[in-house]
């Protein structure tokens, strides 16, 4: 078995050590003898995405995002659109969700035009949301809590046809008002959760990568392995947060 | 009126730091929010008569700023300084209350002030410096201040205040030697010249020029982001410094440099080590230069400098020889990790991670950083980790591939102090800002030197 993840724009969808993630991907398939083969898109590279398993797409800085949409519109949103309706799995994380959807609208009124994968669309603010947060994942994300941090000033709003990945326990989440977090479509997993999302929460790293080897081989289990130090963490940061 | 009201605030301020100090604190900060509270306007009154160098940047500030309190102290020069690095509005004025008599005319005229990114406009407005400073910019505490752009233009801003001082900037961060371009100000550019590495960063914190978004090219690099960049589409490259290092010579200990200040060259000693304490330097002598201090003795009083502060400093823990790295960003802890790599005796690190509201609350950094690079040269018996995320920080380790086995999580200062002198070995600790503070006050206690005020 193995799994081929894309990293798409590492180049400038890289804020707030969203590398974590690939390692952490990396490593869990590492130690249960999974083959993993990473390969970084940078702007500009030609590549029509159909030979990945699974995609993650991170956060970016306000300046270099419009950088990335000129890529975008040079064909690459067709197929990111193809592959996620095709159910690969995507990871997307703060901007990298944000550009999931139809749009973006900042605090003095300009619209942006995202790739509109998903309908969802962000509307700007210039009070940010930050600070450490938890969700309850939705059962078909696997369930369990999800610790992590978030900072944006976007406030994500989903189309009617779309499931949250989860719903806020403490913190802001999409919007900080609906109480939901992210958001689940087919094998899309959008999240403000930024960073290294997945050391802390095992649970839901192994549930993205049992997606993906279920939509490559059918069906797939994963081996448990010893999750202390995650177990650990998780922890600490739930009763950082009074949960539990 | 005016008067009234500095004699008020000043003896406010002066009184509220002689409580805070009687009770044995390190208030650093409140005196000069009180004297601030009294009157706003209180910083631009008591800089009036005093020359002031202002020191910025993401990574060393303080460094910087005591190799220039250590020029003015071998040349015997009066000066004040911000010395405890409480480097907001409200410790800066603190500091100037300090110097000023009741009435607010100060006695030394000669001041060297350590700033805040954030804190830099208001600080340049009142000031007025004749010497501006800035190190670098690199991803730092980005919950606090938004984007490392939104950083760079936020020093712009305080530059605008402040069109008759000097700059002195590091040519090679591109977006720092951005901001002497398309300003009225005198420049004075400062840079690496004989420093080449194949390292790049995990992730750079400037990867696309600012005036047409291309991907910056590099003809050398140095560390990170730093080096001699250009964009390949619009032209835009690096100045070509004044004062620039031709060669580095490094050692455990510290580095050798040939030093060229346009045709002249001359040999410099940096008594501490790595790559980035000689930008330090660099640093320090454009500002001296910028002061119209003499060059050529400056140069020469670096090599007596040791450390700042809890910045690669050493002490005697117990009879365990102690050293305490300061890294608050990916960019400094790489250049720290690297110092760790390279030591050739057996140590034990102790990695320690807070996550207060000085620290910047957001501690996702530390995945940013290279630790796998450490551990994939060496192994070691025991590891420490310590502070309120020390949790967070042991799963970074076990996923950088060290041996979860041999990490050990202090729940106590006290368990840590233990720790490091039993340890028999050399301990390097490697802490962020609060984290630093608290151990540093620990460890220093037991070595017997002085506090972080003093």
């Amino acid at each position: 078995m193995d799994l081929k993840i894309c990293h798409l724009y590492p180049d400038v969808l890289n804020l707030y050590g969203d590398r974590g993630n690939i390692l952490c991907m990396r490593r869990r398939l590492e130690w249960r003898g999974v083959g993993c083969e990473i390969t970084e898109l940078p702007l500009g590279a030609a590549d029509p995405l159909t030979d990945y398993d699974l995609f993650f797409i991170g956060g970016g800085q306000d300046f270099e995002q419009t950088v990335l949409l000129a890529d975008l519109n040079a064909g690459r949103s067709d197929n990111i659109r193809a592959a996620a309706e095709d159910g690969k799995t995507f990871l997307c994380i703060c901007g990298g969700y944000q550009l999931l959807g139809t749009g973006y609208r900042t605090a003095d009124g300009q619209m942006c035009e995202y790739i509109g994968v998903l309908d969802l669309y962000t509307e700007g603010s210039a009070d940010r949301l930050i600070g450490n947060y938890a969700f309850r994942l939705g059962e078909e994300s696997g369930g369990g809590i999800v610790v992590g941090f978030e900072n944006h000033g976007g406030r994500t709003h989903l189309g009617s046809g779309l499931t949250p990945l989860g719903t806020v326990l403490k913190g802001y989440g999409n919007n900080g008002s609906d109480g939901t977090e992210g958001v689940r479509y087919k094998n899309v997993f959008g999240t403000y959760s930024h960073g290294p999302a997945l050391p802390k929460n095992p649970h839901f790293c192994d549930h993205i990568l049992t997606t993906a080897l279920e939509r490559k081989y059918g069906r797939a289990e994963l081996a448990p392995l010893n999750d202390n130090a995650e177990k650990t963490a998780h922890r600490y940061m739930c009763q950082r947060l009074h949960l539990n | 009126m005016k008067t009234i009201r500095v004699f008020i605030a000043c003896l406010a301020c002066r009184l509220s730091r002689f409580l805070i100090r009687l009770a044995g604190r390190g208030g650093t900060a409140m005196p000069g929010k009180v004297a601030l509270r009294l009157y706003p306007g209180l910083l631009a009154e008591l800089g009036k008569n005093v020359q002031t160098v202002i020191v910025t940047g993401t990574n060393g500030k303080t460094t910087t700023s005591g190799m220039l309190r250590h020029m003015l102290d071998a040349a015997g020069a009066e000066y004040f300084s911000n010395r405890s690095g409480a480097n907001l509005v409200s410790g800066i004025t603190a500091e100037f209350a300090a110097n000023a008599d009741l009435l607010g005319r100060p006695r030394a005229k000669l001041a060297v002030i350590e700033c805040d990114e954030g804190h830099f406009p208001a600080a340049v407005k009142a000031l007025q410096p004749k010497v501006i400073l800035v190190t670098n910019l690199f991803r730092d505490q980005l919950d606090r201040y938004g984007e490392v752009t939104h950083t760079r233009d936020c020093l712009a801003r305080g530059i605008a205040e402040a069109k008759n001082a000097v700059l002195c900037l590091n040519a090679d961060c591109s977006l720092t030697a951005s901001l002497g371009m398309e300003v009225p100000n005198p420049v004075i550019y400062y840079g690496v010249d004989g420093v080449s590495s194949d390292h790049e960063a995990n992730v750079s914190d400037a990867p696309h020029c600012l005036r047409c978004g291309e991907r910056y090219a590099y003809a050398r690099r140095t560390y990170a982001h730093l080096g001699d960049w250009y964009c390949p589409r619009c032209g835009l490259r690096r100045p070509t410094p004044a004062l620039a290092a031709k060669t580095v010579e490094a050692s455990s200990s510290g580095s050798r440099v040939l030093l060229a200040r346009g045709e002249k060259e001359t040999g410099l000693t940096v008594a501490l080590p790595a790559l980035y304490n000689v930008y330090n330097a660099l640093a320090a002598l454009a500002a001296a230069d910028g002061m119209g201090w003499d060059f050529d003795s400056c140069a020469v009083s670096l090599a007596g400098f040791n450390a700042a502060f809890g910045r690669m400093e050493t002490m005697k823990v117990g009879g365990t020889d102690t050293r305490v790295v300061l890294v608050k960003n990916p960019a400094g802890c790489d250049r720290a990790l690297e110092y760790l790599a390279s030591l050739t005796e057996d140590v034990m690190p102790v990695f320690c991670l807070n996550d207060n509201v000085n620290d910047g609350t957001d501690i996702s950094w530390v995945w940013d950083a290279d630790y796998e690079s450490l551990f994939a040269q060496k192994s070691y018996e025991r590891i420490g980790v310590f502070g309120t995320r020390a949790e967070d920080m042991r799963l970074r380790l076990k996923y950088a591939g060290a041996d979860d086995g041999a990490v050990e999580s202090y729940p106590t200062l006290d368990a840590l102090a233990e720790a490091v002198k039993s340890a028999g070995k050399p301990v390097v600790v490697l802490p962020n800002y609060t984290a630093m503070l608290a151990v540093r006050d620990k460890l220093s206690t037991i070595a017997g030197k002085g506090r972080f005020w003093e």
